[in-house]
């Protein structure tokens, strides 16, 4: 047999065992048994191709690098702040924060940086660290205002120190604590101080005092949550045993109008989450993207 | 028919399959791992491409393959797709996983990177070979 005629048949057989693998996929484990897909959910649309219904529209913010995890909506303006990961390689190691602010047209319209080794937290809109508090996400001021600091030296007794907490505590909207963050030196020995503030009519006191440091709730969510179920579903592949992708199909109503969208998802029972503005409950941000709805201008 | 200038053309092959793997590599994202494997894949390829090279040349020698532009090209090719079938079937990788109510374009969307991969090197390899 000549080399030709060896290499010939080698090529045969090898392309035939490939394409019977291939066909065996496609025609052994190409079904999943539902219903036809009904005609009326044909106009619904994904997200990124921007559904829009007759006074409300969904469009993506101008930016792939966002925080998605949470966002911070103004009491009392159209804006959203969301945090940004754009610096840098690795966003742990990043020494800024960099927080962008969206109008309710999606445009970017303000930006704050602040530093990632001050850990500012979120509370009440209020950005806030050990030492300063900053009410940009509300009012779009951006200066570092200091605490009302009740005894800045933290020489009262425990007895008045406990009262005062109590009554604050019982005035505050909201209150948050840092721990061990005042030294006081006393000879040889030092003793430390915990810090609480209190937020009482927009201003932050704080009151230094030992042992009154509780481990604080974690973040507050947004307020206006709503859920929605979808109102059906396509399955599409299955990945393993009990895996499915599948197409939900989801009527988000806002006012009067109806938003027809689909998103691919890996369970029946997805839920498509979002958030509406204190400000203006027509505009809203869907949980885990960068999509918000607005009105149509 | 024997390959001429074989160390040339290998270089030759080696340096195309090179920028041809770093411009696609480095057009799709720019993360800080993705960067990383552009380093280490850089210089893989290179070798890679030509060792394998080589091993054709050496497969002619010893009259495994024909020398010839069609079974240059045809015998590595089918060999790499029916190695990858039965690498798939060993190791127990859907090529797709269970991929269901796809049409038959569908399908083969999922398929076709490995397999126009393998076809463009192998027939750019035995065509730079054949060449006088």
């Amino acid at each position: 047999m000549s080399l030709y005629r060896k290499n010939l048949y080698f090529v045969c057989i090898s392309l035939l065992l490939t394409v019977c693998y291939i066909l065996y996929g496609y025609f052994f484990r190409n079904f999943i048994t539902q219903p036809d897909f009904p005609k009326e959910y044909l106009t619904y649309k994904n997200l990124e191709n921007k559904p829009a219904s007759n006074h409300f529209e969904i469009i993506k913010l101008p930016d792939d690098l966002l925080n998605l995890s949470n966002f911070y909506f103004s009491p009392i303006s159209e804006t959203v702040v969301i945090q940004s990961n754009k610096n840098g390689f690795s966003y742990d190691h990043d020494p800024l924060r960099l927080y962008y602010k969206f109008n309710i047209q999606g445009k970017l319209i303000d930006s704050l940086i602040v530093n990632s080794s001050d850990y500012y937290k979120v509370r009440e809109k209020y950005l806030i660290s050990e030492d300063n508090y900053i009410s940009w996400i509300i009012d779009n001021d951006s200066t570092r205002h200091k605490y009302t600091e009740l005894n800045p030296k933290a020489d009262w007794d425990t007895d008045r120190t406990f009262e005062e907490f109590e009554r604050l505590s019982k005035k505050a909207s909201s209150v948050y604590y840092f721990k061990s963050v005042f030294t006081k030196y006393n000879g040889d020995t030092e003793a430390f101080f915990d810090k609480a503030i209190f937020l009482i009519n927009q201003k932050w006191y704080a009151l230094y005092g030992k042992k009154i440091y509780v481990y604080p709730e974690a973040e507050e969510q947004n307020e206006e949550q709503k859920t929605i179920l979808p109102v059906y579903t396509h399955k599409l592949s299955q990945h393993g045993a009990n895996l499915l992708q599948v197409d939900a199909y989801y009527n988000l109503i806002i006012k009067n109008d109806t938003l027809k969208i689909k998103r691919e998802v890996w369970s029946d029972r997805s839920d498509l989450v979002y958030y509406c503005s204190p400000a203006n409950p027509e505009f809203c941000i869907i949980e885990g993207t960068n999509f918000i709805i607005k009105p149509k201008k | 028919m024997k390959v001429q200038n074989p160390v040339l053309k290998s270089l030759f092959c080696a340096t195309a399959a090179t920028l041809t793997f770093f411009i696609i590599t480095s057009s799709v994202s720019e993360s800080f791992n993705q960067t990383m494997g552009i380093i280490i894949g850089v210089p893989i390829t290179f070798i890679g491409t030509f060792v394998y090279c080589f091993l054709l040349i050496f497969l002619e020698q010893v009259k495994v393959i024909a020398p010839n532009f069609v079974c240059r090209f045809s015998v590595p090719f089918s060999f790499c797709c029916i190695a990858s079938v039965f690498y798939c079937i060993l190791n127990n990788i859907e090529i797709v996983d269970h991929f269901q109510q796809f049409s038959f374009t569908a399908y083969w969307l999922e398929l076709s990177t490995p397999f126009l991969v393998f076809f463009i090197t192998h027939i750019t390899i035995a065509g730079v070979f054949t060449v006088k």
